[in-house]
């Protein structure tokens, strides 16, 4: 990357969830949630985290907004680490730093009007002055995920889901934030609707200059929005890189398995299908070695032994797996 | 005429449920036909009623209050041992559910009973269905959890519902569905709770059983993808009619209807980054709300290809356009087939 320092730089970022038992609770396990993953994020850049459920790809995004306390590691935004911020200076990480959760319809008060949804965060963060000036600022935010203002003194229950999607998006740039974490945002829509907050996310992107760290287990969604895709599998990084490399010329067998098993409406182009055999292993207690050995197809007896260490295998991509003569 | 043999026979079956505020029309007048060992999609998206199809096939809507249901449906239509299915009273349905047509659900969790063993509840369900004796249940059980590769099926039947994943869930779910050698499956979303690598797994081995047995499925979808990998014909819903009908591949190299078209634009392709420029192209507004339909054709409000004066004014049939393949729209004919490959 030509860039200067990253937005936000993650290192060695891990959530371990303690498992408690008995009167005592003693802590008699971890859930590794989180373990040792590392990556950064550009200005201006999206970078789509692909996994499937259990792979800690939504605890990576809620830990990046100190949303859950992480258990250890970095999280450096605009050269500050925000896991040492408290108090004011976190609130004031905060504004610069929002979220979108996949649930539309659980994520808005339905007591709240729309325009009190909206106001919320900038009463939140001090910057709710004169209702005159507030009442415009909603109705251009309105505007910039394409709604009009006359749903202002409507409720969320009188809206679709997609149009609930855009209050979401509405309310998370309210405060005019750099960052946005987008966690699934399309995943609980319509298959006809999805494809209007997707080139909406894409549209405001590019418009606002907004970086964004979107998770999905959708490998498709990502790749049409992303600009560099990360592949969690069990709370580790299997894979990242430019989406280009990463799907057109995937070097983790995970990436591969995970491409081959989309269904694709257009049957011509039927790929070789890998099926992966088992299921995702209990987090508490991970294989050794190579977490993903338990189901590749292509595990040999040293992947029980070593954790395989990050290698490049491209410009800025890089893969976390031992083999270098399959893929 | 010599009256073609079909698993299943849909005629003109409606369904509405009465609300306060009108009739909410979740099934309109849909026709269509299973023919043996077919495996046929039904697509759609939320609200679009194939749920509700799924269900009203298995009678399984009788019990709803306010609720109007009518049309015929035809188990083996063509045979000396046709049944309308709309005739046969609860006790005559209770033999032919399971026996007959079995049916799976989305969410395998929810359709298992968390305090019995999956042993208990498989063994009970081959009871009800055939005069075999205990013994011979589990070994029933034993044998079909064998069929769906489920490793270690000893240990997988001496489990709660809870010890086990939400893919080896809905393997016992088809395990179970298939114990009493259905002629006809209907699999309501029966992957959308599961994960990409493991719905390749459930949807690899339906495929197989299907072939090996013998049977028909119904399979219920929102997933256009997933269509292509299983169905052999497809039934595009929406509003609670059938839109188009056609061969799996026919249909999605050529969507003659514009809904069909547009659905299939709006998802991102695998391999989009390597297309310079590439957007999905998003259909606007949203599923049409079911106790008010717009006049004419139920699409027009959000199809591209919309006349005044035609679309809005006359309700389209749905049209026989060549050998299996039907579409409802007015204008089919002579609008560019643009198609998404």
């Amino acid at each position: 990357m030509t860039d200067l320092a990253p937005l936000l730089q993650v290192k060695n970022l891990k959530k371990w969830f303690e498992i408690r038992h008995g009167i005592i609770s003693k802590v008699t396990g971890n859930v590794k949630a989180v373990d040792d993953i590392s990556f950064s994020l550009s200005s201006h850049e999206v970078l789509g985290i692909a996994g499937e459920s259990g792979s800690g790809k939504t605890t990576i995004g809620r830990s990046v907004l100190r949303l859950v306390e992480p258990t250890a590691g970095e999280i450096i935004f605009k050269g500050r680490d925000i896991v040492k911020l408290e108090g004011e200076e976190l609130r004031q990480f905060r504004r610069s730093a929002q979220i979108i959760f996949q649930d539309p319809f659980a994520s808005l008060n339905p007591k709240m009007t729309i325009e009190n949804i909206l106001l919320e965060p900038l009463k939140i963060h001090n910057l709710f002055d004169s209702n005159l000036k507030n009442r415009h600022q909603v109705v251009e935010l309105l505007q910039t995920v394409s709604m009009s203002a006359d749903i202002l003194k409507r409720r969320p229950h009188e809206l679709s889901g997609g149009q609930r999607q855009r209050i979401c998006i509405a309310r998370a740039l309210a405060v005019k934030p750099d960052f946005i974490v987008a966690d699934e945002p399309v995943s609980a829509l319509d298959v006809s609707i999805q494809a209007q907050i997707l080139n909406l996310l894409g549209d405001l992107r590019h418009q606002l200059g907004l970086s964004i760290l979107f998770i999905s287990h959708d490998i498709t969604v990502l790749e049409y929005l992303s600009d560099r895709i990360a592949i969690v599998y069990l709370g580790k990084i299997m894979e990242i890189g430019p989406t280009k490399e990463i799907c057109g010329n995937a070097k983790h067998p995970y990436t591969e398995a995970l491409l081959s098993a989309v269904p694709m409406a257009n049957s011509d182009k039927r790929r070789e299908r890998i099926i992966l055999e088992g299921d995702i292993p209990n987090p508490i207690s991970p294989p050794s070695g190579c977490v993903f050995r338990t189901r590749c197809n292509y595990a040999i007896e040293a992947c029980a032994g070593i954790l395989p260490a990050s290698r490049e295998v491209g410009p800025g991509h890089l893969t976390a797996c031992i083999r270098d003569d399959i893929l | 005429m010599v009256a073609k043999n079909l698993m299943l026979k849909v005629e003109d079956l409606s369904v509405s449920f009465k609300a306060r505020s009108g009739p909410i029309q979740a099934v309109r007048n849909v026709t269509f036909s299973i023919k043996p060992g077919e495996v046929v999609a039904l697509v759609g998206e939320s609200g679009s009623g194939k749920s509700t199809i799924g269900l009203a096939l298995m009678r399984l809507l009788d019990d709803v209050k306010k609720l109007e249901i009518s049309g015929k449906i035809f188990l083996r239509s063509g045979e000396s041992s046709a049944l309308d299915l709309m005739d046969r009273s609860e006790r005559e349905m209770r033999e032919i559910r399971g026996n007959e047509i079995a049916m799976i659900f989305q969410e395998p969790m929810s359709s298992l009973n968390p305090i019995f063993t999956i042993k208990t509840q498989i063994v009970e369900a081959i009871l009800t269905h055939q005069n075999i004796s205990r013994r011979d249940a589990y070994c029933r059980a034993l044998e079909m959890l064998k069929l769906l590769s489920i490793p270690d099926p000893e240990k997988c039947l001496s489990n709660y519902p809870h010890q086990i994943s939400g893919g080896m869930r809905q393997r016992v779910m088809i395990a179970m569905a298939l114990s009493c050698e259905p002629c006809l499956l209907i699999a309501d979303e029966p992957t959308t709770a599961l994960d990409v690598t493991i719905q390749a797994q459930i949807v690899d081995i339906m495929k197989k059983l299907q072939k090996r047995l013998g049977m028909s499925i119904l399979f219920i979808t929102h997933d256009l993808g997933l269509v292509s990998e299983i169905a052999d014909r497809v039934l595009v819903l929406y509003g609670g009619q059938v839109v188009e009908v056609g061969d799996v591949k026919a249909l999605f190299a050529s969507p003659f209807m514009p809904y069909t078209q547009a659905l299939l634009k709006s998802i991102p392709k695998l391999g989009c980054s390597e297309l310079p420029n590439y957007r999905v192209e998003a259909i606007p507004g949203s599923v049409p709300d079911a106790s008010a339909f717009p006049n004419g054709c139920t699409f027009h409000p959000r199809c591209r290809h919309t006349v005044r004066n035609i679309c809005d004014v006359s309700e389209p049939i749905l049209e026989t356009v060549s050998n299996n393949r039907q579409v409802r729209c007015c204008r089919w004919f002579e609008i560019e087939k643009d198609c998404v490959s």
